[in-house]
């Protein structure tokens, strides 16, 4: 039978190592040596168990693996500059350090775990709403100048968007300028300068005369060009219509590599179905 | 058994295992006697519903549940020395167990390796500690738990249409970190910090996206509006002139600011796709879906080269005959008229049918 001291500082000695290479959970290496310095002083397990129970050790180890682990989760999220989801994680290892046995352990880290859980998904649900914001900013940017109809109804989407992150507290030019909103849309400089600019003339669209005169001016030299064309636009729409079937298709994805899709066709009827 | 009913059962086998090796026989007896009566149920009933029925009537998981508790409080509230210390065959059980439950689900083949190092070292072992020390060594505790996200993101991996680069890219990092990771801590912030870097990748992409969405709106508008005009309705006029100068702008947006012109974007197969594509057809995979004719990516391209990015008037738009015609897109009313999403989902599961982790339920 093997020697049951040796076992344990083989395997206390074999977790030391492998937490000291990767440097990311501390307070487990802590743990793990002073049993190791214990070990080295005890004459068998059980003397060994002892000392370590009077210490706390064996709790200690459990208590450790959470403590690590979130923060190392801290560590992360900081280090990508989501300062909210950096304290959520940083406030669980926290509480996880008050804990006194298993049961409080566990009692704190849901508690911590839970409210800091209800922080991110609120942080979500804020870079969501922003995304949308600036999608209908987008969206507003690309609008003719004359349709006014059109601006109006993306500064109404806008509205929708905005009013919810006011009523949470936030704006679009102050989340613009945190790292981790911003760094959720691919905008630069120069173009937030737009966005924002945008965002005040969408506060109250208005029609841009010059546009709307070019607009105008089109539309009656259309009319004009078009005027007496009736048949010619009727052969136009036939010779759409004797080939423009209405189909559905099956898009299928390449087996194992990237590459061009297959399409096969399920359903084919006439133009007018 | 059944695969499904096979899982279910494993579920509890876990703790039958472990607190056979820790009660004396007489403590032991009552959990025995109600997993065995699960078992029991489980191999007589081969349909997952039918087991679920029978197991419900017996009330069986509150039962099983209810003894592992009193064996839990059993071995707790004894007095140190006296807890009994599990055999290595004993604390083995409890991972054959968890190989056990593994073996019931296809996709869990790296975790099932861990499993199987693991499981011959209790061959020969007099105490648990003998087994933990060997495994340590091996660091199969940490695989174990590794190769569970690893078998996790495989699957997801293989479900993912290999266009989709952002998010394959993703996964193989992932499972790479999964690999090489020594301990957990760093898995879980390697890991982590992928997940916020795949987290802007992915909103930053579907910012683009939404955009290429747009200006596939603008071209199926410019059709409809030209249609009305072409049967008179000159009120459209103004719809017709303002969409095209949307179409102009939101291209020059994306091959001015995002470096996507149309030759690139058929050449990135994850944005040509969003071109065609009209619905997903099944919820667990991106790799079929419900697409639009694929000929009318040459009608948008000359749609968008002749006439939205040229000289051309609104009514010479209206009185172009084009080379390549639109194939109008089949809606939920043709859907439901011709069955085609029934159609659509019968030839999707008959392209998938050889993937292992696919399920035919149509």
């Amino acid at each position: 039978m093997a020697d049951l001291m040796d076992l344990t500082k083989t395997y206390h000695e074999t977790i030391r190592a492998r937490l000291e290479k990767t440097g990311l959970s501390p307070s487990q290496l802590e743990v793990h040596k002073r049993i190791l310095e214990l070990a080295a002083t005890s004459s068998d397990v059980n003397d060994l168990e002892t000392k370590k129970e009077a210490e706390g050790l064996t709790f200690a180890i459990s208590k450790t693996l959470s403590i690590d682990n979130w923060m190392v989760k801290a560590k992360a999220a900081k280090e990508a500059e989501d300062m909210v989801a950096a304290k959520m994680f940083a406030d669980t290892a926290e509480a996880a350090k008050k804990a006194t046995d298993n049961a409080s352990l566990g009692a704190a880290i849901e508690e911590a775990s839970t409210k800091g859980m209800e922080a991110l998904r609120e942080q979500e649900d804020i870079r969501n709403t922003f995304l949308d914001a600036v999608s209908a900013i987008f969206d507003y940017r690309n609008v003719h100048g004359g349709y006014l109809d059109k601006k109006r109804k993306f500064a109404d989407n806008l509205k929708i968007h905005d009013t919810k992150l006011k009523s949470k507290g936030k704006s679009i030019a102050e989340l613009s300028k945190v790292s981790t909103f911003r760094q959720s849309v691919p905008i630069t400089d120069e173009q937030w300068q737009t966005v924002l600019k945008l965002y005040e003339e969408m506060q109250s669209p208005t029609v841009d005369p010059e546009a709307q005169a070019k607009l105008t001016e089109e539309v009656n030299a259309a009319k004009q060009a078009l005027s007496g064309k009736s048949d010619e636009m009727k052969a136009v729409t036939e010779h759409i219509n004797a080939k423009g079937t209405r189909m559905a298709y099956l898009g299928i994805a390449p087996k194992d590599a990237p590459g061009p899709y297959t399409f096969e066709k399920i359903w084919e009827g006439g133009c007018d179905e | 058994m059944n695969d499904q009913v096979a899982q279910m059962v494993s579920g509890f086998k876990l703790p039958y295992e472990t607190y056979k090796g820790m009660l004396t026989p007489e403590e032991f007896a009552p959990l025995e006697a109600v997993y065995s009566e699960m078992m029991e149920i489980a191999e007589k009933h081969d349909d997952f519903m039918a087991f679920n029925d029978a197991a419900m009537k017996a009330n069986i998981f509150v039962r099983i549940s209810e003894e592992i508790e009193k064996a839990r409080q059993i071995y707790e509230t004894k007095p140190k020395e006296e807890r009994k210390t599990p055999s290595a065959q004993s604390f083995i059980a409890q991972y054959k167990a968890l190989y056990d439950q593994a073996l019931a689900a296809p996709h869990t083949y790296k975790t099932r390796e861990v499993y199987e190092k693991l499981l011959p070292m209790g061959e020969g072992a007099e105490t648990p500690l003998e087994v933990v020390a060997a495994a340590e060594q091996e660091n199969l505790f940490h695989k174990i738990g590794a190769m569970g996200v690893y078998d996790t993101y495989k699957l997801d991996y293989d479900k993912t249409d290999p266009n989709e680069e952002l998010l394959r890219n993703y996964r193989t990092d992932v499972m790479r970190i999964c690999e090489e990771s020594l301990t957990n801590d760093e898995m879980t912030y390697r890991i982590d910090m992928r997940v916020f870097e795949h987290n802007r990748e992915n909103n930053r992409d579907n910012f683009i996206i939404h955009l290429i969405a747009n200006l596939v709106g603008c071209f199926l508008d410019i059709e409809l509006t030209k249609s009305w005009i072409r049967i008179g309705k000159l009120e459209y006029l103004a719809g017709l002139i303002a969409v095209r100068e949307e179409a102009k702008s939101t291209y020059k947006v994306l091959v001015d600011e995002y470096g996507l012109d149309w030759d690139k974007a058929m050449t990135i197969p994850r944005y040509k796709k969003r071109f065609v594509m009209q619905a997903a057809i099944l919820p667990e995979t991106t790799r079929v879906f419900h697409a639009m004719a694929p000929e009318n990516l040459e009608w948008m391209k000359e749609m968008l080269f002749e006439e939205i990015l040229s000289d051309m008037s609104a009514a010479e738009m209206a009185l172009r005959k084009p080379k390549n015609v639109f194939h109008p897109l089949t809606l939920d009313e043709h859907s439901v008229k011709y069955g085609i999403g029934d159609k659509l989902k019968v030839h999707a599961q008959e392209v998938l049918k050889d993937y292992y982790w696919f399920k035919p339920s149509f």
